[in-house]
């Protein structure tokens, strides 16, 4: 006999031992699953308020995005190759956080630094101090959005191993306790007659 | 008044029919069709820089057009008179190379790389800008300027040591106003001339006045002292006791000569909640009052500050116009911000 979760299958006392160390082991395994599985709930639970910065930060991009246009007609790229005279590249540091052994990824915005002066042109710096803002609301929702997701998809994957070490891989292994104990007996039981007979030829003799 | 002036001002009237007509200029924000745009601007002076309706529609084109045709019309000016009025003029138009002057500071203080597009085809009308980009750094460059109106400053505000760009945005533009003054003070038919001088004042506390606004739009105080004696004692009073610009705008609007410039840029605060209009309603009033001053006594030289102010504001609202097409503009908008007021 061989079962998928537990292999081939020894009916012998020392297996049933070590199935039975294997099943106490899953049963311990799946309560600090269900714990993980729970934490991980509340954690998506608490950003899912979190995760509604989206909508500010795209409100705020298209507000930048606007002014863009406008500084655009009002003032022409050749303002905006002077703007670029200011600005200098957005420094970002990139990391990986461990939530209930989750990691996930977070940006952390380490300089941007808009720079404008008063003879740019009033439209151009509205804009370019709308879009810094909007970029600062939208990494802060990429990392709400990020961790989310990986959050999301340890949840689906520990409720998955519950539900398959619940449903699938204990019962099992059960039933093959079940067997090997049935087999065990009945081998005890025919051990036990044939002792019997051989001490009732032997006492004839 | 000379012959040679006399004639110069003569000329520019004539050079004044060559303008777009306002009526024409305003209808064109309506015309959607680029090869009617097109054949239109054709029959203008801005008409050879565009070699079909496409380059209606690249931005490199248009501001090239502007700024060529503003500086072929006041190098005609500059050309039609001769000794101090001449170099008013020059003075006049040294904003252009005071703007590639800031552009070139911007670079060596932000260590930035100046590319050629970043600085304007307009230039060298008291600077050679082309040697002085060469420069490596900020006190090279002050050296090499031989005005000594833009050089003084630039000096001074070297001294303070901080190299604050808002602060040398403002010296600039004291430098510009200061070498405006002297040069318009150094010729006779200038300083006599009421209307010239009317005119003067006011295009010289807006330039002032836009760039004191927007250091209030940024929060920064502190250099707009370097306007004191220079600007409007009331606009500077107002500028330096507002708590910001919005602030600064309504008790400009109670004093008649800011009215029209304070409630069209406290209007684009209410519609869009930005004062984005504000270079654009600088530029219609000044064009509003040198209009109102220069026909008052139309042979004056007064007469042809106003018509190189009507030049920039035509190139202005020409370049406004089709870049605003480029933009994506409803043609309410575009009329909007092209209208004379």
């Amino acid at each position: 006999m061989s079962s998928r979760s537990v292999g081939r299958v020894v009916p012998t006392k020392g297996f049933l031992i070590r199935l039975r160390e294997r099943v106490s082991f899953l049963e311990r395994g799946v309560e600090a699953l269900k714990m993980k599985r729970d934490q991980l709930v509340k954690e998506a639970q608490a950003l899912i308020k979190e995760l509604k910065i989206r909508e500010d930060a795209e409100k705020k991009m298209v507000e930048a995005y606007e002014l863009l246009r406008l500084a655009y007609a009002t003032a022409g790229p050749s303002e905006a190759s002077k703007a670029a005279l200011l600005a200098r590249p957005m420094r970002t540091k990139m990391r990986v956080r461990s939530v209930i052994g989750v990691e996930v990824p977070e940006i952390e915005v380490r300089e941007l630094e808009v720079v404008t002066t008063p003879s740019l042109n009033a439209a151009v710096i509205a804009a370019a101090e709308k879009m810094a803002e909007a970029l600062n609301e939208i990494i802060k929702s990429a990392n709400v959005e990020a961790r989310f997701e990986r959050i999301a998809e340890s949840l689906a994957e520990t409720m998955r191993k519950v539900n398959a070490l619940e449903k699938l891989v204990i019962p099992e292994h059960k039933e093959i306790i079940k067997y090997i104990e049935e087999v065990l007996e009945e081998e005890g039981l025919e051990e036990f007659l044939r002792v019997k007979k051989y001490k009732s030829v032997k006492g004839r003799e | 008044m000379g012959s040679r002036l006399r004639y110069a001002i003569v000329r520019a009237h004539g050079l004044k029919t060559h303008l777009v007509p306002e009526e024409t200029l305003k209808s064109w924000a309506f015309v959607g069709d680029d090869e009617a745009l097109f054949s239109e601007l054709a029959k203008t002076e801005y008409g050879p820089f565009f070699a079909g309706p496409e380059d209606l529609r690249r931005a490199d084109k248009i501001e090239e057009a502007h700024a060529r045709v503003m500086a072929r019309r006041a190098r005609q000016v500059t050309s039609l008179v001769t000794g101090g009025i001449a170099e008013f003029f020059k003075a006049y138009m040294a904003k252009y190379d005071l703007e590639n002057i800031r552009r070139i500071i911007y670079s060596l203080v932000r260590a930035t790389a100046l590319e050629e597009t970043a600085l304007l085809p307009i230039q060298g009308f008291v600077l050679d800008v082309a040697v002085l980009a060469k420069a490596n750094s900020v006190e090279q460059l002050v050296d090499l300027i031989r005005v000594e109106e833009i050089k003084s400053q630039l000096r001074r505000w070297l001294a303070e040591g901080d190299k604050d760009l808002t602060a040398l945005d403002l010296t600039l533009d004291v430098a510009y106003r200061d070498l405006v003054v002297s040069s318009a003070q150094a010729a006779k038919p200038l300083r006599k001339d009421g209307a010239f001088n009317e005119i003067l004042s006011l295009y010289l506390d807006r330039v002032l006045l836009v760039s004191g606004l927007k250091a209030l739009l940024k929060g920064e105080r502190s250099p707009l002292t370097l306007f004191e004696g220079r600007l409007d004692p009331a606009a500077y009073k107002i500028l330096r006791s507002a708590e910001d610009l919005r602030d600064a705008l309504v008790a400009l609007g109670r004093i008649e000569r800011y009215r029209h410039l304070a409630t069209e840029v406290l209007d684009s605060y209410k519609k869009v909640g930005q004062p984005w209009i504000l270079e654009l309603a600088a530029y219609r009033d000044i064009s509003t009052w040198a209009l109102r001053y220069g026909t008052k006594k139309p042979i004056s030289p007064a007469y042809l500050l106003t018509y190189l102010i009507e030049v920039e504001w035509e190139a202005v609202r020409i370049k406004t116009l089709l870049l605003s097409r480029i933009a994506g503009l409803t043609g309410d908008r575009v009329y909007d911000l092209v209208k004379e007021r």
